[in-house]
């Protein structure tokens, strides 16, 4: 389970920054918001820098009024083609599995 | 970096306290790294902070600390990663050992079954020399001192287990691929 876990964290980290840059704190507020993965949010951080460094996302420090800057995370244009890839297999899948379990 | 001040003493330990372990868990990490993760981790704390109203300096820090998890735990994966990144981009071979060490869950399967794969071959050759050197293999024994086993190319001391090798080879084979299962096995436990 732990596995699938992750697997489809870093689905839903793809398909929360699809339409909108996010920084660290704001993207585990949505996360929260739209499933009850009970998860330790700091695994976010490790997660989000692996998808750096495999070119799906960028990312870039903005300072902030309070002078504690928040790093926000975008999505890159490899991200995209992925995040796309990853959902049709997911219909695919979910199709699949629908059929095997009626 | 910009640290955050509570104004109470016991909120100020625990949010000090946290970065700390940060600081310590990551130790390993390039001067820039860890100050970037850091950077991060404080972000997360003032930003978790400034969203949550009503509860006092205290609730609400243990809180932040308690949905982050051990950072102990969670900063693993990214440790194996950064450091296998900066070993392949200096030469300095502390930077190697430490990679090694990081990625050694990943790693230990893998050189587990190279070195059984290596051994396994090894016997397997020495069976084949037992049938074309018989001269130069077997177990060579002098004084109950053990000179040598498998083939080799100068023979000396007592050969002592004769037309028995192939067969006792064979049973080192099929008990050194049993303990390669279940080191698997107890490995994959983990």
């Amino acid at each position: 389970m732990a596995q699938v876990k992750k697997g489809t964290l870093s689905f839903m980290v793809l398909a929360i920054l699809r339409n909108q840059e996010y920084y660290g704190y704001e993207l585990i507020e949505r996360i929260r918001a739209y499933s009850d993965m009970e998860i330790a949010e700091g695994t976010l951080y490790p997660l989000l820098n692996r998808l750096k460094k495999d070119g799906l996302v960028t990312s870039k420090w903005v300072e902030q009024p309070s002078g504690i800057p928040r790093k926000y995370y975008t999505l890159s244009k490899e991200g995209i083609t992925t995040l796309e890839a990853m959902s049709a297999y997911w219909f695919t899948l979910d199709t699949s599995i629908k059929r095997i379990m009626k | 970096m910009k640290r955050l001040v509570f104004t109470q003493k016991s909120a100020q330990r625990i949010y000090d306290h946290y970065l700390d372990r940060v600081k310590r868990s990551t130790a390993v990490l390039s001067a820039s790294d860890q100050q970037e993760l850091l950077m991060e981790i404080n972000s997360h704390f003032y930003e978790a902070f400034s969203h949550t109203t009503g509860a006092g300096e205290i609730e609400t820090l243990l809180d932040i600390v308690e949905r982050l998890g051990p950072p102990e735990e969670f900063l693993k994966p990214l440790l194996a990663d950064r450091k296998l990144a900066q070993a392949a981009t200096s030469f300095h071979p502390i930077h190697m050992v430490q990679a090694f060490l990081l990625n050694l869950h990943r790693t230990g399967i893998l050189l587990l079954m190279a070195l059984f794969g290596l051994f396994f071959v090894g016997i397997l050759l020495t069976i084949l020399g037992k049938i074309f050197l018989p001269d130069h293999t077997g177990v060579f024994i002098e004084n109950g001192r053990l000179l040598s086993l498998g083939t080799t190319q100068a023979v000396q001391g007592q050969e002592v287990v004769g037309n028995w090798y192939i067969p006792l080879a064979l049973v080192s084979l099929v008990l050194l691929y049993l303990i390669l299962v279940l080191l698997l096995r107890l490995l994959r436990r983990k």
